[in-house]
Formats: C-alpha cells, sequence, structure tokens
C-alpha cells in the first residue's frame, strides 16, 4: 500500500451546493502534495473531509469512498477523535489557543490519555521534542508559560504543526498555511514541511503557485468541484495536458 | 486646483460630526445622572437612619422602630438559594442549547420559550409559584417556594446570557481543539468554559440585583410583611428587604422618612456585596485573556 489518500468518486454537497463532483484521486504517502485551484473550486472541502472537521458545521453530504492509508473513513465504526489524532490540520490562520505555549504543544496529547497516566518529565520531552523538530526550542524555551496568542504569526503557525506532533500523526493537513506570513515566514515553513515529509505525508492547500513548485512533488489541479489534472508536479508545471491547468499556472484564468 | 483647503462639503461634513458627537455625549451624561442622583438621594436621607442597632435589630413598634436585620437576612436566603437553581440549571441549559442540540424544530420551540419567558412579568410568576409550588407541590409559603419562583424568573437572563457568551469564543478555538481529537466535552471543558466565564458572570450579577430587588414574584410565595423570628430552614417563611420596603412605605403609618430611605440603602449596598464577589472573579479571568 503505497497511498495515503484514496478517493473514489468522491461527492459532497454543503445543503444543496454541490461542493466537490466525482473525485477521484490516489496520493501517496511520505511526500508532499499540493492542492491547487481557484477559490472555491473544492479543494479545502476535499482537504477538510480528510479529517472530517466540516462535518461541525451541519449541513455536510458526502457520497463516495474516501480511504486513509487503507480505512474508509465514512465507515460506521470510525471514531472522529481517534481518526483526527491520526490526520492533523493546520488552518489558513494561525489557530493557537488562549493558553501556555507548553499546554499548546500538549493538548491534543493530554485530550488522548487518561490523566492518570501521563507524567511530567514524559509530558515535558514531548514539549521539547516536537517544539525542536519545527525549530523553536531555542527561542521558546525560557517562555514556555507565556500565553501562545502573544507569539508572532509565524511562531504561531510553527505552534500549530507542532502541537500536532507529540500525537503523532500519519498524515497531515494544511489549509493555506502561508496566507498570512511574509516571505521569510513563508520559507520557514516550507523548509519545515520539506524535513517532516520523511516522517510523515503532508497534503497542502495553496494559493502560492511558486509554493506548489517548491515543496511538492505531485500536485492536483481542481477546478468548480472537479478534478481537472494531477501529476508529478514538474510535468504539470512544464507541460500541463490540460489546457485550464495550463492558464490556471499561467494566471490566465482563476 | 489646491486640493488641500476645506471646501463647503468638508465644512458640512466637520460640523455633522460635531453635532453627532455631542448628542452622544448628552446622551451618555443622561444616563449618568439618575443613577449618581439615586445614591445621592439615598445617601444623603438614609445615612442618618443606618446604625448597629438598624442593621442587627428586628423592626419593633409596629415596624416605627428597631431595624431591619429580618430582612436582610431573609434578602440573603433568597439571593444564594435562588443562585443555587439557576445557575446550575441555566448554565447547562444553555450549554445543550448551543453546543449539542441540533437546529430542529424542538429547539426552536424551546428558544421561542425562553424569549417568551424573559418577557414575563414577574407578578405572573408569583401566581405561577403560587399555583405551581405553594400549592401543588406543597412546599408552602416558604423561602423554597420564592426562591423557586425567583429562579424561574431568572432563569432566561441566565441563558441568555450563558448562550451569548458561549457564541463570542472565536469558532477557530474550537476547531483547534476538534482537530487534534478533543472530544465536544473536553473542548467545551478545557477551552469554551473557561474562555466564556467572564460573560456567564455577567448573567449571574445580573441575576442577582433581580433576585434582590424583586417584589412581586415573591409576593404570594414566601416572604411575610413581619416576621418576629428569623428563619431556621427553607420551609419557613422570611421577610426580605424588598418587600419590607415597599411595606414600610405605603403600609405602616409613622415609619421615619430615614428608614425607608435606610432599607433602601442597605438593599443596594447588599447587592453590590454579593455582585463584588463575581465582578472579581470576572475580571480576573479577563484579565488573563488574551485575545
Amino acid at each position: 500500500m503505497n497511498f495515503a489518500i484514496q478517493a473514489f468518486e468522491l461527492n459532497l454537497w454543503y445543503g444543496t451546493f454541490h461542493a466537490i463532483t466525482d473525485l477521484t484521486i490516489d496520493i501517496k504517502k511520505h511526500q508532499i502534495t499540493s492542492l491547487i485551484g481557484p477559490s472555491g473550486c473544492g479543494k479545502s472541502s476535499f482537504l477538510k473531509c480528510l479529517n472530517r472537521i466540516n462535518e461541525r458545521g451541519g449541513n455536510v453530504t458526502v457520497k463516495g469512498k474516501l480511504e486513509v492509508f487503507g480505512q474508509d473513513i465514512y465507515s460506521s465504526d470510525i471514531s472522529l477523535e481517534s481518526l483526527r489524532k491520526e490526520v492533523g490540520m493546520v488552518f489558513q490562520k494561525p489557530n493557537p489557543l488562549p493558553i501556555s505555549i507548553y499546554e499548546n504543544v500538549i493538548f491534543g496529547y493530554k485530550t488522548h490519555m487518561p490523566k492518570s497516566t501521563y507524567r511530567k518529565g514524559d509530558l515535558d520531552e514531548k514539549v521539547e521534542s516536537a517544539l525542536r523538530t519545527v525549530r523553536l526550542w531555542d527561542q521558546l524555551k525560557d517562555r514556555l508559560n507565556d500565553n501562545a496568542l502573544t507569539l508572532q504569526l509565524e511562531m504561531q503557525q510553527k505552534l500549530c504543526l507542532a502541537r500536532l506532533l507529540p500525537l503523532k500523526p500519519k498524515l497531515i493537513l494544511l489549509d493555506e498555511p502561508c496566507s498570512t506570513l511574509d516571505t521569510k515566514g513563508t520559507l520557514a515553513v516550507e523548509e519545515l514541511l520539506l524535513e517532516l515529509k520523511s516522517s510523515y505525508s503532508i497534503v497542502i492547500v495553496t494559493h502560492s503557485m511558486a509554493q506548489a513548485r517548491r515543496v511538492s512533488e505531485d500536485c492536483i489541479f481542481m477546478y468548480l468541484g472537479t478534478l481537472v489534472e494531477s501529476g508529478s508536479t514538474k510535468q504539470m508545471f512544464t507541460l500541463p495536458k490540460n489546457k485550464q491547468t495550463m492558464n490556471y499556472i499561467e494566471g490566465i484564468m482563476g | 486646483m489646491s486640493s488641500f483647503k476645506s471646501t463647503e462639503l468638508l465644512k458640512s461634513k466637520v460640523s455633522k460630526q460635531k453635532w453627532v458627537e455631542s448628542i452622544l455625549l448628552v446622551t451618555t451624561f443622561a444616563l449618568f445622572i439618575p443613577v449618581a442622583a439615586i445614591f445621592l438621594i439615598l445617601l444623603i436621607k438614609g445615612y442618618p437612619a443606618i446604625n448597629l442597632n438598624f442593621i442587627f435589630a428586628g423592626p419593633s413598634n409596629g415596624m416605627t422602630e428597631g431595624g431591619i436585620f429580618p430582612a436582610i437576612v431573609g434578602t440573603f436566603w433568597l439571593i444564594f438559594l435562588s443562585l443555587f437553581f439557576t445557575c446550575p440549571l441555566g448554565i447547562l441549559a444553555a450549554l445543550y442549547l448551543n453546543e449539542y442540540a441540533r437546529d430542529n424544530t424542538f429547539t426552536r420551540i424551546i428558544n421561542l420559550a425562553i424569549i417568551n419567558l424573559a418577557g414575563v412579568p414577574s407578578i405572573v410568576y408569583s401566581l405561577f409559584g403560587l399555583g405551581a409550588f405553594v400549592l401543588f407541590l406543597k412546599m408552602g409559603t416558604s423561602i423554597l417556594s420564592a426562591s423557586l419562583t425567583l429562579s424561574v424568573m431568572n432563569l432566561p437572563v441566565i441563558i441568555t446570557s450563558t448562550r451569548e457568551s458561549l457564541l463570542a469564543v472565536p469558532k477557530s478555538f474550537r476547531e483547534a481543539c476538534w482537530n487534534v481529537g478533543a472530544s465536544k466535552w473536553q473542548t467545551l471543558w478545557y477551552v469554551v468554559l473557561p474562555n466564556s466565564l467572564p460573560g456567564i458572570l455577567t448573567g449571574v450579577i445580573f441575576s442577582v440585583s433581580r433576585a434582590a430587588g424583586e417584589t412581586a414574584a415573591i409576593l404570594f410565595t414566601g416572604v411575610a410583611f413581619y416576621l418576629p423570628f428569623l428563619p431556621e430552614s427553607i420551609f419557613d417563611q422570611c421577610m426580605a428587604l424588598s418587600m419590607h420596603l415597599y411595606t414600610i412605605s405605603t403600609q405602616v403609618v409613622g415609619v421615619p422618612e430615614s428608614y425607608t430611605f435606610g432599607t433602601a440603602l442597605v438593599l443596594i449596598g447588599l447587592v453590590l456585596i454579593v455582585n463584588t464577589l463575581s465582578i472579581v472573579v470576572r475580571s480576573y479571568y479577563r484579565s488573563h485573556r488574551k485575545w
């Protein structure tokens, strides 16, 4: 099994609005896959299906098959809590919780453990390792008790990534993670993603063609809720098979 | 054309702006005047009556002398017992309605009921309390019946303020929680509730004032004009400051004016004291909030 995600004829409606139509796609493990397309094309909706976070809004209907690491995530015996533990998401706007940096990193881990089983030393270790991975440890080790909302945006976004790590997710979803960051912050996050891809499978939604080109091995182009083209990023950006893809990449459309 | 000079249009904009500002200022000031006036009048007229005897003795000589101790005690009973019923009920109901309930006909009916409950005059609550608690449930006219009546009256206040403060917690916090696989309850307990506590306490503060000041709702349900002894349990009747104020200002002849105003002053002071507790807690949480 080489695929992290396999979607087969996936359809999604918000109320009566048909947001995704017959999406069939395989996404490989241990690499970065980018989802591109103009606003409203269904790429974020697809991303949010992968850990079923879109259901909280209510009024969402999903049909078709969606497998994550070989498991049908819409089958009735799936627990949303354990699915989201394995499939973490970083949102467009950094959303750290209004608690300390330390508590932010360990929050998710704690929610999955009975209180009696975690020990202080163990938690400290997990926080340090997560913050080291996202390269915040050196800057933040002396202010772990500060409120996470006092950090600058770039650090907040890295922190949002760090808090997924103690849960040992297999798949990390990023929904335009760099759209609120400046160039320096964007490059720092991208560098981080390139480092993480050996241990995790990553899917990133982005509006930046340059970013898709820099970070992803494979690329998926969606338009009006349907898949237009998918394949290796290199091929798509040099020799797109589809006219729409070419127009979008060259900035004529979208 | 020199573009940095003032034109007729700009001048009218500026003068309109000044008008709006002064109207807003006058309205704000007009709100402040009655509040200040009430406090001043109560202080000036009521202060001479306030002494230890007034606070700690019972009324004597046909309520024209002595103090108001039984009424103070009774008001405390009513405030705390009604909070004891309203707070858990109201807060839990609001949690359910906001976080768990689906938007269907049933919840819409409940919402409608809550809005209507808030608009019912307090004398109607009193009759309801008389029928439901005093007679049907055979609690008699007692502190318990009166408190339950007050709680029913305060329920919509607590529910509404709790719901509003739950709504004010940004959706991104919830998403952040769900996204690491936290359950609904964990999200509520660790993130939503701590951040909505100040708003919930605002509702509690408001209910305290309503419970303390309410006269009509307790009229038939548990408050006596005059009692020579203090209540010993929640099944006794009690006196209450609001009721006592009504009695001595309209029903009894020969009460010194300072007594009436003194009673009112104590009533307001008591509400302030009880509220201070919630205000301290609220400002503590607000100062720790960073969003």
